[in-house]
């Protein structure tokens, strides 16, 4: 997939980026033979897990009463997402708040580490972001199913509509349930996967512009502020989701 | 007369006057120092209307393959297919139409709609 480079024309090649490749191997993972693969996107997410850890554990560490700017970032995020947890699902969702935290700070490291030049974006494939949604979803079913028992049902049964129609309401109630992961995780895949592209694209037509290559480079600053903004915010768009679904969990009847 | 924690005299019975007045300025140094209701920008339009998209389609997508599903199971092929194409859209709108509320009323907002949520 991955073309040559030919140096003078346009070099538009905006999904190679998003390739899995081997980094001690040629080519991607093929197979089920390959899950223990080291590629790109093992290499990358372990970075973001290093940067977590960085923050979280090596930067606040000091735990001084006059925080450094490392330390007072890490409180920053912990107080931020704490209200969050709090205001959204409710004060009796902050047992949850560890869960709502990893994966914040994983989304959001994974986002801004993808920034870098020359790095890989692990949560612009749908695969990463599906699993995400996926583990976000069964945590909250089975919650729901484990603190209310069968009262968790009652999240789509329709007690204020007609008796004839509430069973086609309750399916339709069910779906929608469903449509959740599938949303939760493409809105985050996808807002990533095209920054990136049209990042590439403007790229590409640097390349060939000679001196008007000033144009795309300044669209290429611009895009890449917008990116930085889409970076934060879907991060902080998925946790909050996670916590809207949290609150339907706790509490379903409502 | 007891001392209270921070060597002050303190009543018995606090003045009820005074815990008004108390309250009352509380309430105004909060209120002044709560964060600006975020604004929508045009990026977070353009955001929720991929949503809204999104929703619909997945809605009737999965709809559809609960239909299918349910066809194959019974070998009734287009029965299904068709009422559960079109509960999946309904689902899909349905789904749009909340994350539209959602649009609608400021952030701010958002949490005092049902004041009587509580543990149940």
């Amino acid at each position: 997939m991955a073309g040559e480079y030919v140096k003078g024309e346009f070099n538009i090649k905006p999904m190679d980026q998003f390739e899995v490749k081997g980094l001690f191997s040629d080519g991607g993972p093929n197979g089920i033979g390959d899950i223990f693969m080291i590629t790109n996107q093992t290499l990358w997410l372990a970075l973001t897990v290093l940067a977590v850890v960085a923050l979280m554990v090596w930067g606040s560490s000091g735990r001084a009463m006059v925080p450094t700017r490392m330390q007072s970032a890490a409180e920053l995020v912990y107080g931020f997402i704490r209200k969050m947890v709090e205001d959204v699902a409710g004060k009796d969702a902050i047992r949850f708040f560890p869960y709502v935290m990893t994966l914040f700070t994983f989304i959001l490291f994974a986002n801004l580490l993808a920034l870098i030049p020359t790095s890989f974006s692990p949560t612009s494939h749908i695969a990463v972001t599906g699993v995400l949604a996926l583990l976000v979803f069964g945590t909250v079913t089975v919650l729901g199913f484990i603190l209310n028992g069968a009262g968790f049902l009652s999240l789509f049964w329709p007690s204020n509509a007609p008796a004839a129609l509430r069973p086609v309401l309750a399916v339709i109630e069910v779906i929608s349930y469903f449509v959740r992961p599938v949303s939760h995780s493409i809105r985050l895949g996808a807002n990533l996967m095209a920054g990136h592209a049209v990042l590439k694209v403007f790229a590409g037509f640097a390349g060939a512009l000679g001196l008007g290559a000033v144009i795309p480079i300044a669209a290429i600053t611009a895009i890449y502020g917008l990116e930085l903004l889409v970076a934060v915010i879907q991060a902080y768009v998925f946790t909050i989701l996670t916590c809207v679904y949290l609150k339907d969990a706790l509490h379903p009847h409502h | 007369m007891v001392l209270g924690k921070g060597r002050w005299p303190v009543s018995e019975t606090p003045d009820p006057e005074k815990l008004k007045d108390l309250s009352a300025r509380i309430e105004a140094a909060q209120s002044a120092r709560a964060p600006e209701p975020p604004k929508e920008t045009k990026y977070e339009k353009a955001n929720m209307a991929w949503q809204m998209v999104i929703e619909l389609v997945a809605g009737m997508v999965i709809g559809l393959m609960i239909g299918w599903s349910l066809d194959w199971l019974f070998g009734t092929l287009p029965v299904f297919l068709m009422i559960f194409g079109l509960l999946g859209f309904a689902a899909g709108v349905k789904t749009m139409i909340g994350t539209a509320k959602g649009l609608s009323t400021p952030p701010g907002r958002r949490q005092q709609d049902d004041p009587d949520r509580g543990p149940d």
